[in-house]
This record gives C-alpha cells, structure tokens and sequence, in this order.
C-alpha cells in the first residue's frame, strides 16, 4: 500500500507546527478567564448569581475540553493543509505516458457535438486521463499533426500537461503516425512502465498508415481513446490550374470533388478568380465516390496576370458536411511571360514576313536592330535573338542563349556591312558551317514530330536556293527540315544553356512566307527556343509538408553566420506572407526558400531579385478527408481501448485512478474547505455559548 | 423584558438582512468580477512582485463574512465589546486567508537554469576521429555548464537515442556514450530535434547543441527551426569540419533523358575527392563491355570527365561506372573512406528498332521470317538454339522472343527459367513456332514453358492413329544406382502417362541377366505399371544383348503399327552383338533409340545403335535430363502431335495482330503441330478442317505469348513464303507480341529525393491538349533483375499531370515504366525513365553542410561553432517559476485562529457593567 507525501512541509516541521499550535491552544485552554467584575447590591445575591455556575460545572469542563478538541482538529486541518498532502502510489510502480493526441485535419470534424471538434472531444478524454494520472506518474503531451512535436516534457505536473492539452490546435495537415510513434517510442525507452495513451479519430489510412511503428513489441503498453463517428464529408482532393502548353494564353483548371459518405451527395462546385466567380456546377456524387472537375479553355485578359483562384464545394441542399478544411481549394494562375525577341537585320532589308509572323503571336514583343551597328550587350535583355543576315561572332562560344539565325549561309558577322561571306571564310564564330547550295530543292521534314513542325506542312514549298547546314557532332544538333532528300535545312541546336535554330536559307526567296506555315514554324521556333519545361505550371501544394520554394535570383548566403572568423556572408532571407496573414522570415538556401507550411490557402514569398511569389497551399489529401474512422489504428499490435467513462479515465491495469473527490490530488484544498466551514460553524457555536 | 426581547428579536431581523445582503452583494460582485475576467488563472503585480491566482473563484468564499457579523452581533460571549469587535476581526481575517489559500496563490519568479540537449551525429558520414572531438566537445560543455544547469545528450543518425551522462561531472563520459546506430546510413537532424523537444525539463532555459557535418539525408532541419524557436529553444552547432573523412567517390553520372540509336551523345561523370592530386583511373563499361578508360588527377572538389558514348542496341543500356585508385591499398587507406561509393550504376534509354532474338532449330531457314521482320522495321538477332541466352539481364535488351522449331532438350533449365521471368515479370514477348521438334513433338510437354503456351500439348490420340508398342530397356547395372536409375523410373512413368490407353508398353530391366520388369500389357493399366516401375532397382552386371532379345521377342509377337524400344545405358561399350541383336529388331519393323547417360558410355556406339535400329541417339550427363529425353522420344516417335497434309488457315477470332491481313489469298501450309488452345486464350487462327489451333496467343504476367503451330520455314510454309501478306502477317504478330507494343508517348521525369524516386508524367495530346483522367500505373524494377520491382498508381495532380512517389525497395539503378490505360481500359501509352540510387545517400552527401548548421542556428538565435560555455549563457532569457504562497497563508491561518482562541480566552478590558461601580464587587467565571 503506499500513503501519503507532503509537498511542502517535511512531516517533521509538519508535527512542529501542529505541536507548536496544539501547546498554544492547550495552554489557552488551561487558562482560567480572568472573571468579570459583577456588582451586586448585597451579598445574598451572590450566591444566586453564582448558582448556576456550580451547578453546571461538570457540563461547563466536558465543554471546555470539546471546545479544544475542536480547535486542536481545527488547527491540525490547516498545519496539514499547509504540508500539502498527496497521496502516494498505490501498490504500483509510476507510469510514464506518452499523450498522443492527433491534430490533424480531421479532427477539425464536427460530428461529437457539443464538443466544437474532435480535437476538442479528444483533448477532454485526454485532460479526464491526466486527473486519472497518480502523482508519481509522469507524462509527456505529443502533438501529432504534419510536424510531430512534444509540447511538454516528461512531467508530473498536472496542470502543465492540462494547459499544453488546453492549448493543441487541429492543423489542415495529414498526422504523421509513423514519426509520432516512433518519438513515443524513443523517448519512452528505459523509463518505467511505459505506455502511449493515443487520442485520435482513427481516420488513418493509406500511405499513412503503413509502416506504423510496433510499439507493444517494445514493450509499451499502448491504450486507444477514440472520437468521431461520422464519415458524412465531401470534399476538394485536387485542385490546380495549368496553361496549355500551345495556346499560354488559356489555362485549364482539373480538381477531384469526392464524396466520403455512404450515401449519394448533390453537391455545388463554384469557380472563382480573384473573388469573382467564374462558373458554377452541379455533380451528383455516388456513395464514397470521386469526380472529376475540369474546367478547359479558361482565359483572363492580360496573360501576365497572377491570378488567385478558388473551388468551393457545398451540399446542393444546403448545410454543411462535417469537415470545413477541405471544401475551399486553391490554385494560382500562373502568369505567362511575354517574349522579347531582338530583330538583328542589315539595314534597309527588314524582313517584314518575320516581322508579321511574329505579331500574330499574342505573346512576343520585339524591337529591330541593325546588324552594321549591333551591340551584343543588348542581348542579355531579351529572350531570343533573331539574326537575318548577319550572326554575332559569340553565338558558337555562348555559354547560354536562344538564337534564331536565318539564312546562316548568307550571313556575315556583325558589324560588317559587307555583302554575304563566303562560307568557306566562316571561322570558328559561325555556329553552322554550309554546304554547296543546291537549286530548287524540296524540303521535307526530317523529324515530323519536332516541335518545330507542329501544325506545320512544307509540302510543294519552293525555295529557290538551300545553303545546307552541316549538323556538328556533340553540339546537340537536330537536323528538322531536310533539303532535296539528305541536305539539312533547318537545323535545331540544343546545346546546354545554347539553343539555336538555324535556316539554311532565305525565306525571301521562299514562296514559305505566303504559307500559313510560315507564321506556325516561327512561333513554334520562339516557343521552343524560349520553352524550359513546363515552368509557367506552379503546383498548388499539400499543406503539412516542407515547401522548398526556388527563388530566381536568389543570393546564396547564410544570414548573420559567421564561419571560421571569416565575416558573415551576404543575407539570404526569404520572407513569407502566410494565410493566416503572418509573415515570417525563413532560410534560404540552394536558392530556394525552406519552410513547414500546415496552413492551407494562398502564400507569398518574396526573396532575392525576383517577384513575389504567389503559391496555393490544399489539404488535398483524400485520406485525411475520410474521416469515418477506420475499424483499428493500423499498428501492428491493435492498441487496446480502455474502457472509460466521460468522468474517468483508466489505467492500463484497469483500476479507476480518479479519487473521486470534487478536488482530483488537491487534498489541501480539500482540508482547507473543510477548515473554512468548520470556522465558520464554531464561531457560530461560540457566541451561542455551546462552545467556550 | 417583553419589549427587550421584542426589541432584541427586530434587531436580529435587522442584523440578518443587512448580513443577507452584504452576502447577496459579496457573491454578485464575485459573479461580476469572474463574468468580466473570467474565472481563470489571474496575475497580480504586488509591490513590483507578480503574484498569480490560478483559481480566484475561491475568492467567493468572502461571501461568507457577513455571517460572522450576524453571529457576533446575538453573541451570548461575556467579553468586552471591544474585544468582541477584536475577535470578529481575526476571524474575519482567517476567513479571509482560507479564502486566498484556497485559491492557491503563488508568486511568480524567474530563473536562469539551463538545459542543453546535445545532439551529436553519429551517422556513417562522420568518421571516427571527429567523433572523438565530439566527445571532447561534449566533455567541455559538461565542465562548462553551471551547478544548477542540465545537460542531457542524444546520438542520432537516421533515429535519436537518448544517452545517460554521469551527474558526477568528474566522471567521463561512458566508452560507449557515442556508439554508432544501426541506422547509420542516413543522417535525420529534423527526427533528433524533434526528440529532443521531450527532454527538457521543467522551468530551465532550453539549448540544443547539434553536433554534425550537417549533411542531412532525411527531414529538412531548416524547416524544423521555426518550430523550435517556437518552442523557446535555441540552436547551437558544432561542426569539426578538419577531421572530416578523406573520399574520393562517383558523385553522379549524367545522361540525355533519351539517347537515340547509334547517335553519339555526351556522357557525364561528376567525380569527387576531397583530396587534391589523387592519381585515379575512370572506366566506364556500358553493358559490360569496355566504354571508356582514363587516367585522371583528382582536384580537391569535382572533377568532371566527359566523353562521346554511343549505344547500338536499342531498349536498355546499363552504364557501370567505376573509379579506381592508383597506388593500391595504401592509396585507397589515405584518400578512400568508403569504396561503396567508388562504383556508379547508370541505365539509360534507347530509342530505336525493336530488339527481336529469333531462336531457330535449323538457322539455314531462318532467312524468310527475317527478312519479314525487318523489313517490318525491326532488328533481329538470329541464334541457333545454343544461342538462347541463360541470364535474364542479357534477355531484358530484346523487346521479343521467337523459339522456332527448337526441341526443348536443346534449352537448358536455366535458360527456360529465364525466358519465364523475361515474359513474367519483365513483359515481354514470346513467340513459339512449330516444326518437328516444336510443341509436344519438341519434348515441350511437363517443361516450365509449357505453361506459358497459350496451346495444351496433351493431344489425344486421334482414332486413326495407329496404336504403339513401346518396349523401355533400362540398364539397372550397380553403376545406375542413384540419381540415374530414380530418373530411369521417373522417365520411365512419363512414357507411361504419355501413351494413350491402347497403346502397349513394357519395361525390360538388365543387369547381368535380363528380365522383364513390365510384362507388355496395355497402358491403360497405368497403376498397376507404374507400381511395377517403382520396384526397379539397381544391381549387378551389364548383358545388354540379351535384354534386347528379351524385348524383341517380346513386341515381335504383338499387332502394333508402331514398335519401338528406348534403350538406355550408362555403361555401354563394346559388346560385339548388340548391333547385331539391334539390326535384328529392324528385320522386324521394330526401331530402337538408344539413350546414354554418364561419362562411361561409348558415343559412338550409342549412335550407331540408334542408326542401326532407326531411331535416334542421345546422349547426357545429367541424370535429370532422362525424363525429359524419354518424353521427347515418346512424343517423336509417335508422332501423334504432327499433322502434315495440307490445310487451310481461317480467321477465328479478328484481333489487331491479323487485322488487314489477306487470309483470303493464302495459300494452303503443308503441316502442324496439333495442339488444343487452353481456357483463356484467343484463338486467332485455326485450320477448319480439323479445328486444331494455327495461331494463339495470351497474356503471362506482364508479357504476352503466342503459339504459331505450323513452321516459318519452307516446309510446311513454303507456300506462303512467296505469300503478299507474309512480310505483314509476321509484321503485325511480332510487334503485338513483343514488349513495347504500346507506344511511348508521354514523357516520364524522374527526381530521386529523400531515398524515394519521384514520377511526373506529362500527358498532351498530338494538338497539345493535356490528356486527363488516365488510369496510370508504374512498375520500378531492376532491368538485371525484374523480379526486384515495386508498382504503384500515379494520381493526376493537374491537367495532364500524373504523379507517384515510389520507395524502392533497394539501391540499384531503376527503370520506371509508366502504362497508361483510357476509361476503357485499353493501354494508350507508356512512359520510361531511369533513376539510379547507386549508393546510400549517406555516402553521396561528402561535404558536411556548414552553412546549413549555420543557419539552423541563426534562425533560432543560437551560433554556428560557439564556444563551449554559449550554449549555457542565459543571454537575457529567463524562465518563470511559481513559489506556492498558499501554504504560507495557511499557516498564518493557524497563527491567526490560535490569536482568536487567545482573545477568547484572555480578558484584554473590563466590561462596563450598566449600574456597576468601576473597581468593585466580585469577578464572576466566564
């Protein structure tokens, strides 16, 4: 059996205390009342007026002595308070617990009325296991969420772990059981009688739920306190907007609507960019089923706008279904670049068919520039240079570039006004070297699915002369249009940082400018010359995980960091607007930004020489939007369900641990309650005289 | 008196409704005071001191104070007024304390007791020397640390460990403290601080020293230093950056995403060393064949080669990539840690003709079907029997296989092992013709690639087919004991099980006596002759004449349009009469193969035996080859399974392998191999006149197969060689059956992060328009090994955007190969792409990240390689402590009840008595 500690005072200054107290009231006790003066006019009055008095002195010592019994009990009840009693274990050895309480999105479900959530009803069976905690026991609340994480440490303190209870908040992310478990499990290594209470809605499924530690086999005993019942949700899975990879101008938007109940759902699914809805449909859901949601051939009018866009689904019949977090998404439009393409041509030969064609596309800009006079600095200010003529002499030795050379045979240098070189002068500068011209030739594609030839048909094209081009091993070079059979036309170059297209002829002397061809192969040539994968996609992002952001033109540097004496190197920040609308700054290395991001909704990060970037968080995690909770936690080993009531909890062993008293292990308060009633009953019995 | 009490008694009431009253007006500003701050924990600041009330609801107790006045004021005490008022005072006052007690006041202090969790990397990327500085390191944070500080320590690579310290400060560190993990090919700083969290104790400043070379391989710390700021916890780190390890590595091989045939392309190799001037040797094998050697000189950093390759085979290639050190052992001591990560596995893609291996019985004929194919635009490769691959590696280049007219003797069982995988878990394709030696006639039957065939070989006999006499004469001489006289029994059966029901067979046994084991009796007696076959045994001399002159007289006077004897030895030599006895068996109609087994037996003898008996010799080592022999001289010699009269090909079932063939137009086939198609597979061709299969073929696996029953040679084909849809029939077949069927249409990126291989596919179609709501799946495998393979559905993120995160299951260099089905199931692309993990990334991250630490450390306010005693600097933190204050308030509440009791019990004043003189008359008792 154990007994009774005391937190404050030793039992030894605990018995001075009530010893020094007792004395006092005992001498007080034995103290005879100095007598009241009592005037009486003659002596026989005397003895009536101390008749009563002899009379009763038996009654008058029994109350004297109950008098002081009650003020010694009363005096022991407030020395003990004082010493802080609490009970010690009882015939057991203290637990250390491991509270896990899930916060993730899920538990944002609002089906355990008159809890708000289930983290709610989650946090009071948690708070009812920790008045069950004996005072020797000791325990540690883990949050688990995206980014696992203990709130306290290892301790007793019962009012610590009920306010780090009080204060857990369900997140919009997937709960890391694995690493949750896994922590549990590390720090409970060694220490006594371990045990992992998890408080959660079993919503786990899936990828998170393979792998699931197998704590019972470290020999952790592990107790399951489940909430949440329903599976009445519908939600947004996926949800993001993409550009056409053709036509920039238009995007296409592709979502998951998918319904988790059992039963069929009509739901609405709105469209808005910017605040402004866009469209707006009707689904019909069969029971547990997904839909897609694809919206083609959306536009906005300036290309080069950011656009914020929301899907918000709701129950056709009105209400609500019982989980918030994953019926708004979000995805951003991506802004399309505009091109700025350099027209290099000898003075007085602009080449208007060029010129045209690039006009029809809805995304160049281009400025002219004479060949005789040229400044190859200005090229760093534009996208891709077209040369008609004349070809820069740092083309074959760029480290980086896109190039667009026409008539490469009849090309001379910048700079020079002279008439065409001789191809056999070329030096080392010309990116191509060409062959004898051939008159008249077919051309043919030599590659029908290059880029280049998208949508593009060189059939019956009359050239009056080809200057082939001879392809340079190891230079990445693709020979697209071929000239009388075997002589390279077109030539596209892909070479590291370095893509060129080169024409082995003039299209003035081409009837390929009256063709509708024409316009089609030179925006095909900018698109691909300009196109680097597919950067203008930006992926909406699952909140829950580290976002790794790549800023352009980011410095590299750690801020404030000194290394080696050395002085610290450039700042290297990023800042980051979150949904909620705080901003912090966060690392930034190997130019991207890194930072956890649990919110979803739209971020801003700004950082180095770029723009601001605008980024889309979802949950957009179907298996976190199940939330009818699954028959077993998928541990290995089942975890075991105590049963408890709403008012105790349940120790693995099964006995109730609460004490029962209003007071849980606050004995003091107890004993201090009973001081104040009894105070205020003796000094009733006093001044009525049944106590002296 | 009357008025007196009528007086005292309206007092009373006065009394008790003033004390009901204050005691209603008490509770109500209590009830307002907790409606307007509520009834939570409360912070006061008394005399610049901060006091807090975690429970100030006790504070409504006061409500009870009006009591003590009402009670006082009909008080029967005989004390002075004073004193009275005196003692109502004190009560009022312990009343009052109980009331503050119970509310369980206490004053807020502040401390500057630190706890430092150190953190220290024991992964594999640290070697042992900076260990040793760690802990020294850790040493002087433990001297450092204040008296009433704490200092716990963790050791971490891909999990944490909590590690006991000494509390006595003199007593060192334990041997073990810094023990390597058994996870320590990765390194997870985000899982140990995460660990750490729980090791803080209450009320101390918190600090984590993180002890690394910050090359992280799991988790992302920098993300986790938002939260342990929030957590209050500061960051220090210390990195020994000059006791790191000495490596030279293959850091990375870069390749185009898609190599095309015979086009030279650049291949790139990232070589490190953190060594300067370490005399190397760079050799590249692609294949296994020799690529590219180099002699090279490491700087300190990357060193990249590169060189011109080119890939001749289309499918698969697999570059090695190999860095070896000059001067041997004691160069690799002084500039190698890890030589694991010395060797780089590269696979790349190669786009060209499909591969096809043809495998033909008589290679002379193989020229028509070749030129078919490729003028079908494929490759093939033409191999003799001898030349079917064994090794599964050297099948995954062929796209697929053709097994034409090959008897099954001829495959070895590890080659029929391969081609099983080839089209199980590698899909791909298999064709078998026909021929003489196809198909059951081939020895096919009980093999393992049998079951592939999407043809049954187990043909009954047909009515016409004259019945067999088959007399089995096995050697059971002392030699035959073992392996070979049980596989002797086991052939032996296999004869038995294969014969239909009238044919006849007997089994005569030899040793240095002949006997007859069977008697000749009809087959379908099967158990009672499989029991007599049980009873052979091994024993005795050699007298092979005379067990052949048993069996000859034996089936001499049976009726059988077939008699035949398998004759089978180890230990046949030169005994004069047995061609003799054999040539005698002819004069009778009777043919005789003979069979040999083991090292002893005299080749040439046994083909002149079959020579002489007009069957066939064979010859093998194996004893477990017996069986298989036995069953195609059973098969051969019955014949049962060919057809060779004319016939007439018609389309059963129009599949896109034969769409737009002519059929119309064929001529007749001479011949095949009469087969039955099995439950499940698509008979596409078949002969109306008999109904036996010409053309079948199903799914195996991932792989598909077709049986082709008739010949692709001018035999039984000759007619349609000279055929218009020859060259388009065989076109179409292969390519069906052959693995890359399916068109790779959509591009597959792949990113290796975390361990795990990231899959994105692109789907647009021919007008750019992104493809949705594909049902894509990915197969990972090894292309050494494909039974080494993860699958798993991609999930469209986007607008023609799939994507799949995929754990491999080990290291190796992996293709991914992405099929992607339409809604209604039929496969409309597929994509590929590599992805090499060649070597724990533990190994792969050679430079520690400093500036990471560093970061991580000012993101949290702490300092990259501080000093010992920084981390323990309170640096203008404090933590906040309670000091109950309570207790004390009782205990004054005991002092003050023991006052009260006193002024009860003490006379302070003398109580003016109305009337009475002052310093007269009696005392009276109390």
């Amino acid at each position: 059996m154990g007994g009774v500690f005391f937190a404050f005072l030793s039992v030894r200054t605990l018995l001075l205390v009530l010893g020094g107290a007792a004395a006092g009231l005992i001498v007080l006790y034995l103290l005879r009342l100095r007598r009241r003066r009592v005037a009486v006019p003659f002596l026989p009055l005397w003895a009536e007026a101390t008749s009563d008095a002899q009379s009763s002195a038996l009654l008058r010592r029994l109350r004297r002595l109950w008098s002081l019994l009650l003020a010694l009990a009363f005096a022991a009840l407030l020395a003990t308070a004082a010493a802080d009693p609490r009970p010690a274990a009882h015939g057991e050895a203290a637990r250390t617990v491991v509270l896990l309480v899930d916060a993730s999105a899920s538990m944002q479900a609002t089906d355990v009325p008159p809890a708000a959530s289930r983290l709610g009803r989650a946090v009071e069976r948690a708070l009812a296991y920790v008045d069950g905690l004996r005072p020797a026991d000791a325990a540690m609340v883990v949050r688990a969420d995206g980014q696992v994480a203990p709130v306290t440490s290892f301790t007793p303190d019962k009012d610590l772990l009920r306010e780090a209870l009080r204060g857990l908040a369900a997140t919009d992310t997937r709960a890391d059981f694995r690493g949750a478990l896994a922590l549990a499990g590390d720090a409970l290594a060694g220490l006594p009688r371990p045990t992992v209470a998890v408080f959660s809605d079993m919503a786990v499924r899936g990828e998170a739920a393979l792998g699931l530690p197998d704590l019972a086999a470290r020999g952790v005993a592990t107790e399951l306190f489940p909430v949440g019942s329903s599976g009445r949700n519908v939600g947004i899975t996926a949800f993001s907007v993409r550009r056409y990879l053709a036509n920039r101008t238009a995007f296409e938007v592709y979502g998951t609507v998918q319904n988790f109940h059992a039963a069929p759902l009509r739901v609405a699914v709105r469209l808005y960019l910017d605040g402004a809805q866009v469209s707006e449909r009707l689904m019909d859901l069969g029971p547990r089923a997904a839909a897609p949601l694809v919206e083609a051939d959306l536009t906005v009018g300036d290309v080069a706008h950011e656009g914020r866009l929301e899907a918000r689904v709701a129950l056709a019949a009105g209400g609500a279904d019982d989980l918030p977090a994953d019926d708004v998404a979000y995805a951003v439009v991506p802004p399309h670049r505009r091109v700025k393409a350099l027209i290099v041509g000898r003075a007085g030969r602009e080449n208007l068919f060029l010129e045209a064609a690039l006009v029809g596309g809805e995304a160049v800009d281009y400025e002219r520039a004479a060949c005789e006079s040229f400044d190859a600095t200005r090229l760093a200010r534009y996208d891709v240079a077209v040369f008609d003529g004349c070809f820069p002499p740092a083309i074959a030795a760029a480290g980086s570039g896109r190039f667009l050379l026409l008539d490469v045979g009849g090309a001379t240098p910048v700079g020079t006004a002279g008439t065409a070189a001789t191809p056999a002068s070329a030096t080392e500068a010309v990116p191509w070297r060409v062959g004898p011209p051939v008159a008249f030739p077919p051309l043919a594609p030599a590659r029908r699915d290059h880029p280049l030839l998208r949508w593009v048909t060189l059939a019956d094209v009359g050239v009056a002369e080809v200057r082939p081009l001879l392809p340079v091993p190891g230079r990445g070079d693709q020979v697209v249009v071929t000239a009388g059979g075997d002589k390279a036309a077109i030539v596209a170059r892909s070479d590291g940082a370095v893509r060129a297209v080169g024409f082995g002829f003039d299209v003035r002397r081409s009837d390929l400018p009256l063709r509708i061809a024409f316009p089609m192969l030179v925006l095909n040539t900018i698109d691909w010359l300009t196109f680097s994968g597919d950067d203008a996609y930006r992926a909406s992002l699952r909140a829950g995980t580290v976002f790794s952001i790549p800023l352009e033109g980011a410095a590299e540097g750690a801020p404030g960091v000194v290394l080696d004496g050395a002085a610290s190197r450039a700042p290297a920040r990023a800042r980051v607007t979150f949904p909620s609308g705080a901003t912090h700054e966060v690392p930034l290395h190997d130019g991207r930004a890194v930072f956890y991001g649990a919110e979803r909704g739209f971020y801003t990060v700004s950082g180095g020489a770029a723009a601001p970037l605008l980024l889309a968080a979802n949950l957009a995690d179907p298996e976190e939007s199940d939330i009818l909770p699954a028959p077993a936690f998928p541990t290995p080993t089942p975890l075991s369900v105590p049963t408890v009531s709403a008012a105790a909890a349940t120790t693995s062993s099964g006995s109730t641990t609460r004490t029962g008293l209003p007071f849980g292990d606050d004995w003091w308060r107890l004993l201090l309650v009973a001081a104040l009633v009894l105070t205020l009953a003796e000094w009733l019995t006093y001044n009525r005289r049944l106590t002296v | 008196m009357t008025v007196d009490r009528a007086a005292a008694r309206r007092r009373l009431i006065v009394r008790a409704v003033l004390s009901g009253l204050a005691a209603a007006a008490l509770a109500a500003l209590w009830w307002w005071a907790g409606a307007r701050w509520g009834f939570g924990a409360r912070e006061l600041v008394v005399r610049g001191r901060r006091l807090v009330l975690p429970h100030p609801a006790w504070l409504g107790a006061l409500a009870a104070l009006p009591w003590l006045w009402l009670v006082k004021g009909s008080s029967l005490a005989d004390l002075p007024r004073a004193q009275q008022w005196l003692s109502l005072g004190v009560r009022a006052a312990l009343v009052a304390a109980l009331a503050a007690a119970l509310t369980g006041a206490a004053w807020v202090g502040t401390d500057h007791r630190v706890c430092t969790v150190v953190l220290v990397d024991v992964s594999d990327s640290v070697p042992d020397e900076a260990l040793g500085r760690a802990r020294a390191y850790v040493e002087e944070l433990r001297r450092a640390a204040g008296a009433d500080d704490t200092l716990r320590l963790v050791t971490f690579a891909g999990d944490a460990r909590a590690v006991t310290v000494p509390a006595d400060r003199a007593v060192a560190l334990p041997a073990a403290a810094l023990a390597r993990h058994a996870a320590g090919a990765e390194t997870d700083v985000q899982a140990a601080l995460r660990f750490a969290y729980g090791l803080f104790p209450p009320a101390h400043l918190k600090r984590v020293v993180v002890v690394s070379d910050g090359a992280e391989t799991r988790g992302a710390m920098l993300a986790e230093a938002d939260l342990a700021a929030s957590f209050g916890i500061k960051i220090f780190t210390r990195a020994f950056p000059d006791a790191y390890r000495h490596e030279v590595a293959v850091r990375a091989v870069r390749v185009p995403p898609r190599v095309r045939l015979r086009a030279p392309f650049e291949l790139q190799v990232d070589l490190f060393s953190t060594d300067p001037g370490v005399a190397a040797r760079l050799v590249v094998y692609r294949d296994g064949v020799l690529d590219h050697r180099e002699a090279l000189t490491l700087a300190a950093g990357t060193t990249t080669v590169r060189y011109q390759s080119e890939v001749f085979e289309a499918g698969l290639a697999r570059y090695e990539v190999k860095l070896e050190l000059d001067g041997g052992a004691a160069a690799a001591a002084a500039h190698d840690t890890f030589d694991n990560n010395n060797r780089y596995i590269e696979t790349v893609v190669v786009r060209g003709k499909p591969q096809i291996l043809y495998v033909e019985g008589t290679p002379a004929y193989a020229g028509p079907l070749r030129t078919a194919l490729e003028a079908a635009g494929m490759a093939v490769d033409v191999r003799g029997p001898a030349g079917l691959p064994d090794a599964l590696a050297e099948l995954a280049r062929f796209d697929a296989v053709i097994v034409s007219d090959v008897a099954a003797e001829l495959v070895t069982h590890a080659a029929m092992g391969a081609l099983e995988a080839y089209v199980r878990e590698g899909g791909g394709g298999l064709l078998f013709a026909g021929g003489e030696h196809a198909f059951g006639p081939g020895g096919w039957r009980g093999t393992k690639l049998e079951r592939l065939m999407p043809v049954s070989l187990d043909v009954e006999r047909r009515r016409d087919t004259p019945s067999l006499a088959i007399e089995l004469v096995i050697d059971k001489s002392g030699s035959m004991e073992g392996p070979k006289i049980e596989a002797a029994k086991e052939a032996a059966k296999a004869v038995v099980e294969m014969l239909g029901g009238a044919d006849l067979i007997g089994v005569v046994t030899f040793d240095a006596t002949a006997s007859e084991l069977v008697p000749l009796d009809a087959a379908s007696n099967r158990f009672r002759i499989l029991g007599e076959i049980s009873r052979l045994s091994a024993g005795g001399g050699t007298n092979i004449v005379n067990a052949l002159a048993l069996a000859h007289d034996t089936l001499r006077g049976r009726t059988a349009m077939l008699k035949h004897m398998i004759l089978l030895s180890d230990g046949l030599s030169g005994e004069k009469d047995i061609l003799a006895a054999v040539e005698a068996t002819n004069r009778d109609d009777i043919t005789v193969s003979a069979v040999g087994v083991g090292d002893d037996v005299d080749r040439a003898l046994i083909e002149a035996v079959a020579a002489a008996g007009g069957g066939r010799p064979y010859m093998t080592r194996d004893p477990s080859d017996i069986p298989r022999i036995f069953v195609k001289e059973t098969e051969t010699v019955t014949r049962n399974a060919l057809v060779e009269r004319p016939g007439r090909a018609r389309l059963v079932k129009p599949m896109a392998m034969v769409e737009g063939v002519p059929f119309g137009e064929a001529p007749d086939l001479l011949g095949w191999v009469a087969t039955r198609a099995r439950p499940g597979a698509d008979l596409v061709l078949d002969v109306p006149e008999t109904g036996d299969p010409l053309l079948a073929s199903w799914r195996v696996g991932l792989g598909k197969v077709a049986a082709w029953t008739s010949d692709v040679k001018p035999r039984w084909s000759v007619g349609w060689l000279s055929w218009s849809g020859y060259g388009k029939f065989w076109g179409q077949v292969v390519r069906d059956t052959m693995r890359h069927g399916t068109p790779e249409r959509f591009d597959a990126r792949v990113d290796v992060e975390d361990g795990a291989v990231h899959v994105v596919v692109d789907a647009a179609d021919a007008d750019d328009r992104f493809v949705n709501g594909l049902a894509s799946r990915a197969r990972l495998f090894d292309p050494a090994d494909p039974k080494r393979a993860v699958e798993v559905d991609l999930h469209q993120t986007a607008a023609g955007r799939y994507e799949a995160t995929i754990a491999p299951p080990g290291l190796g260099s992996w293709v991914v190969e992405v099929t992607h089905r339409d809604a209604s199931g039929a496969t409309v692309g597929v994509s590929r792409a590599t992805a090499s993990l060649p070597y724990p990334r533990e190994t792969l991250t050679l430079e520690g990240d400093r500036v990471r630490l560093a970061m991580l450390a000012a993101r949290t306010g702490g300092a990259a390689d501080a000093p010992a005693a920084a981390p323990w600097a309170p640096a203008g933190g404090e933590i906040t402590t309670r000091q109950p204050l309570w207790p004390w308030v009782a205990l004054a509440a005991v002092g003050l009840f023991v006052l009260d009791v006193a002024l009860r019990r003490v006379r302070l004043w003398e109580r003016r008595a109305a009337g009475a003189a002052a310093g007269s008359g009696v005392r009276a008792g109390g």
